[in-house]
């Protein structure tokens, strides 16, 4: 190998090291703990499943919101079966303990109360 | 040859991710409403206002659209949300002087100019003709009040701090802001607040219904009467008819 490509190999193997370094440290942390969350209060289901809810609670909402405001469909919020934002507490009593705890956890900013009450 | 088995095998597969894609297009464009209540074309909600019944002194109207609604009401003119408002026309011809008590709102154009002005489509006209804006959705540019030739629309400067209607979300700052006619009361069956406080009030004077339906108490009214609407000539076709303007 010529003397000026040596170097270059040479020195893009330096510059590997740290950076795998940082990547093999970063995937042997251990898994963030899952924050407690207050149990819900009532023995009904919720809308959807927890590990579904849990993923797509936020994209649940947006469809609902679109249904309700552009379409005018509010069967889903009125009545004794209310799905609507302001009926979850219904079962999740405080939010302070519930949705919260994992979005300060993500340093996920929540909006909707501002306008709705909880 | 190579090349031609290329490029028809790549033709074939663009084809088929194309279809892929077009086909939740396709559905969307699909509308079941689920109940007969939800907005659909079927509906086509206006307003009668009878200006001869109006009398000058109440504010029912007013007073019921800012309970029912959570609207901002601080007493600061500057801030204040005014879905409906009332406002003294006087006639400037010297043989017929006369005062007039109007009652002004959203008018629910058929052709609005705030739904043209908005440039994310927050505020949109429904279906059902409701002009209504989506709270969520909207960012505050204001378009929408430039636009309106009726000064209808009103921009929360700041949050309510007080929600009367518990069962009803209020605006944060940064919002714009008009008369609705009360959707969430009409797409349940039930009458906007400022029509129910006008009856309680035994004026009468604000009358709610479907256009279409020409059986409705309201077609009768536009039908049979001599009914004006604001500032036709702007080509707007405003949907709240005023009968003694």
């Amino acid at each position: 190998m010529s003397s000026p490509r040596r170097a270059i190999v040479v020195s893009l193997v330096l510059m590997a090291v740290p950076l795998l370094y940082a990547v093999i440290t970063f995937a042997a942390r251990p898994a963030a703990e899952r924050p407690w969350l207050e149990p819900p209060t009532a023995n009904t289901t919720c809308v959807l499943p927890k590990d579904r809810m849990r993923y797509d609670h936020m994209g649940y909402l947006k469809r609902l919101r679109d249904r309700v405001m552009r379409e005018g469909r509010r069967e889903q919020v009125t009545g004794n079966h209310a799905q609507g934002i302001a009926s979850c507490r219904n079962c999740h009593a405080h939010r302070e303990l519930f949705c919260d705890r994992c979005h300060e956890r993500a340093s996920v900013r929540l909006d909707c109360f501002g306008c709705h009450t909880y | 040859m190579h090349r031609r088995r290329f490029l028809k095998a790549s033709a074939i597969l663009s084809a088929g991710a194309a279809g892929a894609y077009a086909l939740p297009l396709l559905t969307a464009f699909k509308s079941s409403p689920a109940s007969a209540r939800a907005a659909s074309t079927k509906l086509r909600w206006g307003m009668v206002i009878d200006l001869g019944r109006c009398p000058a002194n109440c504010t029912a109207c007013v007073d019921a659209c800012k309970k029912e609604n959570n609207v901002n009401t601080s007493g600061d003119r500057r801030l204040d949300i005014y879905r409906i408002r009332k406002v003294t026309l006087e006639s400037t011809l010297v043989a017929a002087p006369a005062q007039k008590s109007v009652p002004l709102l959203c008018n629910h154009c058929d052709n609005p100019p705030c739904a043209l002005a908005c440039p994310i489509q927050a505020t949109y006209k429904r279906e059902d003709g409701i002009v209504i804006v989506d709270p969520h959705r909207c960012m505050g540019c204001r378009y929408c009040m430039i636009a309106c030739p009726y000064n209808a629309r009103q921009f929360n400067f700041r949050e309510n701090r007080h929600q009367p209607n518990p069962a009803y979300p209020k605006r944060q700052h940064g919002v714009a802001e008009s008369c609705d006619l009360c959707a969430h009361l009409l797409d349940q069956g039930k009458r906007p607040a400022c029509v129910e406080a006008c009856e309680q009030s035994h004026a009468n004077a604000l009358i709610v219904g479907n256009l279409n339906d020409p059986s409705s108490e309201i077609a009768t009214l536009i039908r049979n009467h001599p009914v004006r609407r604001l500032r036709e000539e702007l080509g707007t076709e405003p949907k709240v008819f005023y009968l003694g303007l």
